[in-house]
C-alpha cells in the first residue's frame, strides 16, 4: 500500500515538473517580454473575429494581431537561437520571415490575379500566394542580416555598420537565399506557362533538359482546337443550308477560304478560354475530292497550332464533312430544286506530327 | 474554403533540370572565378571564394529579376516569348531563331561581365573598410578625346582585366557543357 502511495506521489511529482515547465514557459517573469506580444496577438485576433460589420475595423484589428505575432516570434526566437544546420541563419528566423511574408504578399496585398491550377490551388485557399514563398528565404535573410545592425540589447539599440566577420556571414547569406527565391519564381513561372498554354500539355516534356514534368495522357487532344471546330460546324453547316446546290459549289471553289478563315477568327476571339492562345490558332478548310464526282464533296475544317510544338510540323485538328447533293422537289413547279445536305463526323481527328495537306486542284 | 478546386487536372511540370543547370553554372563559375581572383589579384583564398559567391550569385539573382519582369510584363515580346517556351520545354530552337540566339548570348554576356564587375568593386569595399587602401599607382591615359580625360589606375584595369578573363572563361567551361548535354556526349562515349 505504501509503494503504491509512493509510486502514485512519483507520478504527480513528474506532471507537477511538467506542469512547472509549461508555467514558466507561457506566464512571462516580467511584462516586457515575448509571451506579452504573443497574448496581445491572440486577443487581437478574437476581438477581430467579433467586429464583422465593419471590414475596415476588422483589418486593423487583425493586422494589429499579424504585427503582434510577427513582433513575437522575432522575439523569442532571437534570445538563443537555434541555428539551420551548416548556416548561420537562426531557424526562428525562418519562421518569422514565413509570418512576414504571409502577411506582405497575402491576398490583402495581392494585385496578382493570376490562378495557378494543379496542386497549387489549395495554396491561394490558404492565404498563401506563390510570393509568399518565393520571398520567404530573402525575407528570412534580411531578418537575419538586421540584428547586426544594431549594437546594445533592449530599448538602447543604436545604429551602426556590422563588424567585418558579421558583414562576410551576412552577404554569404543573403546571397544564397535570393537565389534560392529565384528559383522558387522560377518554380510558379513554368506552371503559369503551362496553365496559359494549355494546348502544349499534349505533347510529352521528355526531350527538354530543363523540366521534367508527367507525360500525357494516351488520348490527349488539344481542348481549344476541338472546341473552335465544334464551334465552326454549325455555323458552316448553318450557312449551307440556306443556299441552293449551285451557290454551294460556287461557295465551296471561291468563297470558303476567306469566308472560314474568317468565322475562324471570330470564334478563336469569342470562344477561346485562354486569352494567350487566340493568336497561336489558324483556321482553314480544303476540300478532299475535287474531282470525283460531281455530287459530293468531302469538306475538312482544321484547326491548326502554330505555337510551340516539339515536332517542326507541329499539329491540327481536322473535322471532315460530307457535302451531298439532295433534292427536294418543289410541289409547285414540279422541278426539284438541289440543296445541300451537310454532315460532319462528330469528333474531330488529331493529327499531330504532319503539315496539313494543302489544298488541291 | 476547399470550392475552389478545378477539376482539369493539368500536369504539373517542375524545373528542376533549369535548378540544377543554375547551380552547376554557380559552382563551375565560383571555382574558375575565385582561381582568377586569388592568382592575378592576390587576395587570399578565401576572400577571393567570398567575392565569387558573392559576384555570381548577386549578378545570377539581378539577372533572373530582370527576366521575370519582362516575362510578367505585358511588353509585345510574343515571338520571343514563344521561342523560350518552345526550348523550355521541347529543347528545339526554330533554325531562324538561331540569330536571335547569338545576340542575347552576347548581351547577355556583356552584361554580366559589368554587373560582375561592379558588384566586386563593392564587396571590395564593404569588407575592406578598414584596411586602409595603398595608395594606387595612377597611370594617367587618355582613353578618349570625346569623353574627357579619365584616369584608369593600375589597380581597377587589373580588376577589370580579371573579371573579364574569369567571366570569359567560365562561359567557355559552361557552353562546354551545355555542348555535351546537347549533343548526348555522354552517351555516345559510352556507346549509347
Amino acid at each position: 500500500m505504501n509503494i503504491l502511495f509512493r509510486d502514485l506521489g512519483g507520478i504527480f511529482r513528474i506532471f507537477e515538473g511538467i506542469y512547472a515547465r509549461i508555467r514558466n514557459f507561457l506566464i512571462p517573469p516580467r511584462p516586457y517580454s515575448w509571451q506579452t506580444l504573443l497574448y496581445l496577438s491572440i486577443f487581437s485576433w478574437i476581438m477581430s473575429s467579433f467586429a464583422d460589420n465593419s471590414v475596415t475595423v476588422k483589418d486593423i484589428i487583425s493586422l494589429f494581431g499579424w504585427i503582434f505575432l510577427i513582433a513575437a516570434t522575432a522575439w523569442y526566437t532571437t534570445d538563443n537561437p537555434i541555428l539551420v544546420p551548416g548556416t548561420s541563419m537562426p531557424i526562428g528566423a525562418l519562421v518569422t520571415g514565413f509570418l512576414v511574408s504571409v502577411f506582405a504578399f497575402g491576398p490583402i496585398a495581392n494585385r496578382d490575379n493570376r490562378e495557378v491550377v494543379g496542386i497549387f490551388n489549395w495554396i491561394y485557399i490558404n492565404d498563401i500566394t506563390p510570393s509568399t514563398l518565393v520571398f520567404w528565404p530573402t525575407i528570412s535573410a534580411i531578418i537575419t542580416a538586421i540584428p547586426e545592425f544594431f549594437e546594445g540589447s533592449g530599448t538602447d539599440a543604436k545604429v551602426q555598420a556590422p563588424k567585418i566577420e558579421d558583414r562576410q556571414k551576412v552577404i554569404l547569406l543573403l546571397a544564397c537565399s535570393t537565389v534560392l527565391s529565384c528559383w522558387l519564381q522560377l518554380f510558379f513561372l513554368v506552371n503559369n506557362w503551362v496553365e496559359e498554354y494549355p494546348s502544349l500539355t499534349v505533347e510529352s516534356f521528355r526531350e527538354s533538359r530543363l523540366i521534367s514534368g508527367s507525360e500525357p495522357l494516351k488520348n490527349a487532344v488539344p481542348e481549344n482546337g476541338v472546341i473552335i471546330l465544334n464551334k465552326l460546324e454549325p455555323i458552316v453547316k448553318g450557312r449551307l443550308a440556306a443556299k441552293s446546290w449551285g451557290e454551294v459549289e460556287t461557295w465551296l471553289k471561291y468563297s470558303r477560304q476567306g469566308e472560314i478563315e474568317q468565322l475562324g477568327r471570330e470564334i478563336i476571339e469569342k470562344n477561346l478560354f485562354d486569352d494567350d492562345e487566340k493568336s497561336l490558332w489558324r483556321v482553314d478548310s480544303i476540300i478532299n475530292n475535287y474531282n470525283s464526282s460531281i455530287n459530293s464533296y468531302k469538306l475538312d475544317l482544321r484547326s491548326i497550332w502554330t505555337g510551340p510544338s516539339a515536332n517542326p510540323n507541329k499539329f491540327y485538328l481536322r473535322k471532315s464533312c460530307q457535302i451531298d447533293r439532295i433534292g427536294s422537289t418543289d410541289i409547285q413547279a414540279g422541278e426539284t430544286d438541289y440543296v445541300a445536305e451537310v454532315e460532319c463526323k462528330p469528333n474531330a481527328v488529331f493529327i499531330r506530327g504532319q503539315r496539313p495537306p494543302a489544298q488541291q486542284g | 474554403m476547399f470550392g475552389q478546386f478545378i477539376s482539369l487536372p493539368l500536369p504539373t511540370v517542375t524545373p528542376f533540370g533549369t535548378i540544377l543547370f543554375d547551380f552547376l553554372y554557380l559552382l563551375l563559375a565560383i571555382a574558375v572565378e575565385a582561381y582568377f581572383l586569388n592568382s592575378r589579384l592576390s587576395f587570399d583564398k578565401k576572400t577571393s571564394i567570398l567575392y565569387a559567391v558573392g559576384m555570381n550569385c548577386f549578378s545570377k539573382v539581378i539577372g533572373w529579376t530582370i527576366f521575370f519582369l519582362l516575362i510578367y510584363s505585358k511588353l509585345p515580346i510574343e515571338g520571343l516569348k514563344l521561342s523560350i517556351l518552345q526550348f523550355v520545354f521541347f529543347n528545339r530552337i526554330e533554325p531562324s531563331m538561331y540569330y536571335s540566339v547569338f545576340f542575347w548570348s552576347v548581351i547577355i554576356f556583356m552584361v554580366t561581365l559589368f554587373l560582375k564587375l561592379y558588384i566586386l568593386k563593392l564587396l571590395v569595399q564593404l569588407l575592406n573598410e578598414e584596411k586602409k587602401v595603398a595608395e594606387p599607382e595612377i597611370i594617367t591615359r587618355r582613353i578618349n578625346n570625346r569623353r574627357g580625360s579619365q584616369t584608369l589606375t593600375r589597380e581597377s584595369r587589373d580588376l577589370f582585366l580579371t573579371v573579364l578573363l574569369a567571366n570569359a572563361i567560365s562561359y567557355t567551361v559552361i557552353s562546354f557543357v551545355i555542348a555535351a548535354i546537347q549533343f548526348n556526349v555522354f552517351l555516345s562515349l559510352f556507346g549509347a
